[in-house]
């Protein structure tokens, strides 16, 4: 049976709170934060933040918070600037990129979580390699029986123009991890992100493998679990459209019998 | 982390200090001897050197939150609804095909069949499964137009949510009105 | 435990290239059911409550009973492949799965069959 209910080692408890004391104008941050060292369960940390003293992305407020409040806190950054895909986590609810994700204009607490039902490796930090193999799988490679040319291989612009909304992805893997069908079979299920992908090189003109593309994708776990729910677009923090993709594919699988 | 700079750990997940390293280097070279240089595969090393352990063992690692965290919206609400009206609907159906098969009797057992769907509960599990109906119709013809690639906006998938629940509302009233 | 690496995980026993035909037959089946649905609820709701002979009369009347096994047929077979989905979402032991599947499979044909039956029997 699927499991609705955290199991047992996974349910959060309540966690420490600290507080910059520099300032009255304080937005209380809660994160969610596990320890694989001491093995404990997970649990919700409260840190009442400055916001003077940070930036105004979320974040912003977490590398404040590991600069001077509590420099054990563990996630992922690199680009802040909403290309490297590093730092997705939930925010208050809904998958997003912390650099891209305004703190002055969220309401009231802030509440951060891992992606959802992943395997937690520390704190924010996921285990993500689940999530990479199934994008290995789709072989995310120009595949081409046609004999090497000299040059480039060509694309007219209206080719080209159908990969737009396709190739901006980033593999943060806030869609997957925002889909009810992902968290109960993300064993079998490839999975938004993935199937996006995939569909970037079904549609790209250069690749000649379309058929064979198809061919792997025609199965009730790998592709047939989408039952267009949708969080996957509504949740894309680059504003492309997984769900989107995913029908072209079921489309094309259609169309070719 | 140790002055290697990695953390350490067993096959299982436990994080090792030195004096087992050394113990588990010697099991790891008897292994070595063991199995045919052909056949070693690095799934093979019983020591773990990781920045963050990915290949460690999951099952001691707790699962994020999930449905406990994730923040209900009409997207996902209204896709497990047309779950929920769609099994209330197919309960429906035997319900349905046991009427027709009274009325094929006649008799006592019809009388008492009918007699119950024209009393208060009857007629309330009724208008749910009219309600039901018409919101898995209207919910399954605006799935019928994802499913040709339209209506894929997020402004579109919030739209045609409410006039959705608005016409199953209002075909449930004509039902039970007209 | 467990040392096959993710891709294999992922890659498991392949493709089935049965997905898109029972996906394909759901859409279908909605379709046929868009028209019959709006039908039945509409003229279902005068019928309740009637006497036995008018009942008898509406059910016996050729367009009706048409109506009434198409609707019967593809209500069940979509009722009997959303059924399938579901209980694949959620149930995760290959064993009591098959064993769910085929057992909503067949309690949904002994009922389609018996609303089938019973119409005929009324009109014929």
């Amino acid at each position: 049976m699927a499991e609705f209910r955290l199991p047992k080692n996974s349910r959060i408890q309540q966690g420490d709170h600290f507080t910059d004391s520099t300032s009255e104008d304080l937005k209380s941050v809660y994160i969610y934060r596990y320890d694989p060292d001491t093995g404990d369960n997970p649990r919700l940390d409260r840190y009442d933040v400055d916001t003077k003293a940070c930036g105004p992305m979320v974040l912003d407020i977490l590398i404040h918070i590991k600069n001077s409040m509590d420099s054990t806190l563990t996630f992922r950054r690199s680009c802040r600037e909403g290309i490297c895909g590093s730092c997705s986590m939930n925010i208050n609810g809904t998958n997003s990129l912390a650099c891209i994700s305004s703190a002055v204009e969220a309401k009231g607490d802030i509440k951060i979580y891992p992606l959802p039902h992943m395997s937690v490796v520390k704190d924010l930090v996921v285990d993500l390699s689940n999530f990479y193999a199934q994008y290995t799988s789709i072989k995310p490679w120009l595949q081409s029986d046609s004999p090497s040319p000299d040059r480039e291989r060509l694309q007219s612009e209206d080719e080209r123009s159908r990969l737009d909304g396709l190739y901006e992805c980033i593999l943060c893997a806030c869609c997957s991890t925002s889909c009810p069908s992902y968290w109960w079979n993300g064993d079998r299920y490839l999975g938004p992100a993935a199937l996006l992908q995939a569909y970037r090189w079904i549609a790209d003109s250069r690749d000649d493998f379309t058929g064979e593309r198809l061919d792997q994708l025609d199965d009730a776990f790998k592709l047939y679990r989408c039952h267009t729910i949708m969080n996957c677009t509504q949740t894309c923090p680059k504003g492309l459209n997984p769900a989107k993709s995913i029908a072209q594919i079921k489309l094309a699988i259609q169309e070719r019998k | 982390m140790n002055t290697l700079g990695f953390k350490m750990s067993n096959a299982k997940g436990h994080a090792i200090g030195m004096k087992q390293l050394g113990t588990m280097a010697q099991a790891q070279i008897l292994l070595l001897y063991i199995i045919p240089k052909e056949k070693y595969h690095p799934q093979f090393s019983i020591i773990c050197f990781s920045e963050f352990g990915e290949t460690e063992n999951l099952s001691t690692r707790p699962l994020s939150p999930h449905l406990q965290v994730y923040r209900p919206q009409i997207t996902s609400v209204m896709s497990i609804l047309h779950r929920i009206t769609g099994v209330i609907i197919a309960l429906g159906a035997i319900a349905i095909s046991l009427w027709i098969e009274s009325v094929a009797r006649g008799g006592a057992w019809y009388e008492s069949l009918s007699g119950f769907l024209v009393s208060v509960p009857g007629k309330s599990l009724l208008i749910i499964w009219t309600l039901c109906t018409a919101y898995h119709l209207c919910n399954g013809i605006r799935h019928l137009a994802w499913d040709i690639g339209y209506g894929f906006e997020i402004s579109q998938v919030y739209r045609t949510g409410k006039l959705v629940v608005l016409l199953a509302v209002i075909i449930t009233a004509g039902v039970w009105l007209i | 435990m467990r040392l096959e690496l993710p891709l294999a995980r992922v890659k498991g026993l392949g493709t089935s290239g049965e997905g898109s035909h029972h996906w394909w037959r759901q859409r279908l089946s909605a379709l046929v059911l868009i028209p019959l649905t709006f039908w039945f609820l509409f003229s279902i709701v005068d019928q309740l409550g009637q006497g036995h002979y008018m009942v008898q009369e509406w059910i016996a009347d050729p367009f009706t009973a048409c109506c009434l096994i198409l609707y019967s047929i593809f209500m069940f077979y979509h009722a009997q492949l959303g059924l399938q989905v579901v209980i694949e979402d959620y149930v995760h032991n290959r064993g009591i799965r098959l064993t769910l599947v085929l057992f909503s499979r067949a309690v949904l044909l002994l009922f389609g069959i018996l609303a089938v039956f019973s119409v005929l029997r009324i009109a014929l």
